[in-house]
């Protein structure tokens, strides 16, 4: 059987269109950033200022050493606490994990002004940890839940087996459980990573400075498209995405997985 | 004595309460509590310049009833997330459909489909800005040269076009992401179902309506619930597009809030309007979860 039954007519011209419209911007921003407006030639120089600039190296390391500090903390504490509830015969375990999935689901702006007020009380306001206890804690729920999924699907019998060796608990964790997680492990790093990367309201309120400013509010802070930021603002927000980028081109097939694992198994 | 043994943890239990410690301390003292405080603030006037803290009681939230501001960003949020929402599921479902064959060039698509849902919001909306500028943008020469329109369309500065343009920029950052998700439900129904339908000789209208719909609603609620939900607490697309304006028309409830917490500096007013938009997407997402529940009854 040839033709499928669901076969639409024009499909490749449909997917040509989908390509473009969803990379089209990227393209655009790369053109804009590499054009010269006044010789209309292929130019670097935006690319040379901006990595010049002191600002921009600090924005650009704040934003890496947020994401990623974040991350690693987010991630090893979920570990932990995904492994106390699907490893441990416990009760609510399952009411447990509802109620983080619910926090995950709490907007942004509700708990923006409280820990405002004491951060500002405290005298965290406009550091990198201010920004570093949001993220890692709002990150926990969703990396809790997708991990406690993960766990799930290791068997129970091979830790068992360990025990009966006389392996300690910790061995079993790391030589037996975490090989087995380490794709899991990943596909959480990836999504909690970028959600970080990305992030802006905690930040637009926290920061004051460069020296705590992320990537994303150092971009906002362009004026809008006049001709002589245009190659700063375009440039900054390629080097933005190339991060992202990378992620997309070596680990496409893990989020697709991760992002659609949640929504339709259940 | 049945009932103490009842509450009291099992070894297992002990250990496990202690490994999840660390991340239950954290998320008490990080999101549980400023949740509880944001309530707390909103009875109160709180205006940080002035360094004034007085108790009101309820009349935050007896201003917000006749505050027009607050009910003309509540409107813009119903518009913007009824819209966008509505776009996204049905060019998703339909990106999903299209996608849901064997295909080549698999690896290209879901590169190019992860770019949107993967950039800094940040990043679309001032891309989106360069490109729907008045005198530099790309949108407008494109369309005055294929004679759409004839004269420059302010986009961005129109109150009939910035909420659109808000809009545009929410579908094209998040149906990709609705997409892979309904591509994922989609995968999901069995190929016999629609081979058993062609012997019946259903056409493809009726296989749509009677398979692929209710199978695939599970997924579509979920989608739908992620992102309502967020849509009424969306934030920085308005921001760095428009700022809320022109003349207040793409001010969204978070951004009202953002406001007046932050440059009013206005803490308890800012706190209310934050707690209406907590009870919204609370209230979104048990009609949301109800019905969920009430069609996977159903389909058992």
């Amino acid at each position: 059987m040839k033709t499928r039954f669901n076969e639409i007519k024009g499909r490749p011209f449909y997917i040509f269109l989908l390509v473009a419209w969803c990379a089209g911007p990227l393209i655009l921003l790369l053109f804009y950033s590499l054009s010269d407006i006044n010789s209309g030639y292929i130019d670097f120089k935006n690319y040379v200022n901006l990595l010049k600039d002191e600002n921009f190296r600090t924005v650009m390391s704040n934003s890496l050493i947020v994401s990623t500090v974040s991350t690693f903390l987010s991630l090893s504490l979920a570990t932990i606490s995904a492994y106390a509830i699907t490893r441990k015969s416990i009760r609510f375990g399952q009411a447990a994990l509802f109620l983080f999935l619910a926090i995950s689901m709490f907007p942004s702006i509700a708990t923006l002004s409280p820990l405002y007020l004491i951060f500002r009380e405290v005298g965290l306001r406009d550091t990198l940890i201010s920004l570093i206890i949001p993220y890692t804690v709002f990150s926990l729920p969703i990396a809790i839940w997708m991990l406690s999924g993960y766990f799930k699907q290791i068997p129970k019998e091979l830790e068992l087996s360990a025990k009966m060796d006389g392996c300690s608990g910790f061995t079993i964790f790391w030589k037996i459980l975490f090989p087995l997680l380490k794709s899991g492990l990943a596909t959480t790093a990836i999504l909690v990573f970028v959600t970080n990367w990305n992030e802006f309201i905690y930040a637009v309120a926290f920061t004051t400075t460069n020296l705590s400013r992320t990537l994303p509010i150092y971009i906002s802070k362009f004026p809008t498209a006049t001709d002589n930021v245009i190659g700063q603002l375009t440039a900054s927000s390629v080097i933005g995405a190339i991060p992202l980028i990378l992620i997309i081109l070596f680990f496409q097939k893990r989020i697709v997985a991760g992002l659609t694992s949640g929504a339709v198994k259940e | 004595m049945n009932f103490l043994k009842k509450i009291s943890l099992t070894s297992d239990e002990k250990r496990a309460a202690l490994l999840m410690a660390p991340a239950i301390i954290l998320i008490f003292f990080v999101a549980i509590i400023p949740i509880i405080n944001i309530f707390y603030l909103s009875l109160f006037r709180k205006v940080l310049i002035f360094d004034i803290t007085k108790f009101i009681g309820f009349d935050n939230y007896r201003h917000l009833l006749v505050d027009q501001r607050f009910w003309n960003s509540f409107l813009n949020n119903v518009n913007y997330s009824f819209f966008s929402v509505a776009i996204e599921l049905v060019l998703g479902l339909t990106i999903a459909l299209i996608l849901n064959q064997s295909f080549k060039a698999r690896w290209l698509i879901r590169t190019a489909i992860l770019i949107p849902w993967i950039l800094p919001t940040v990043i679309a909306s001032k891309f989106w800005n360069i490109i729907l500028d008045p005198q530099y943008g790309v949108a407008n020469k494109i369309l005055l040269n294929l004679h759409i329109i004839h004269t420059n369309i302010n986009w961005l500065g129109d109150p009939f076009w910035a909420m659109k343009c808000a809009i545009l920029v929410d579908v094209w950052k998040y149906t990709p992401f609705l997409s892979l998700l309904l591509l994922g439900g989609l995968q999901l129904i069995p190929k016999e179902l629609y081979e058993a339908a062609i012997l019946d000789g259903t056409n493809k209208l009726q296989s749509f309506k009677n398979i692929t719909l209710p199978l695939l609603m599970p997924t579509m609620l979920v989608a739908l619930l992620f992102r309502t939900m967020d849509s009424f607490s969306a934030f920085s697309v308005v921001y760095v597009l428009t700022n809320g304006g022109p003349a207040d028309s793409t001010e969204l409830m978070s951004l009202y809030s953002f406001k007046t917490l932050f440059q009013s500096l206005q803490f308890g007013y800012g706190a209310a309007i934050s707690v209406v938009i907590f009870l919204c997407v609370l209230l979104i997402s048990i009609v949301y979860l109800y019905s969920f529940s009430y069609k996977t009854k159903d389909v058992n």
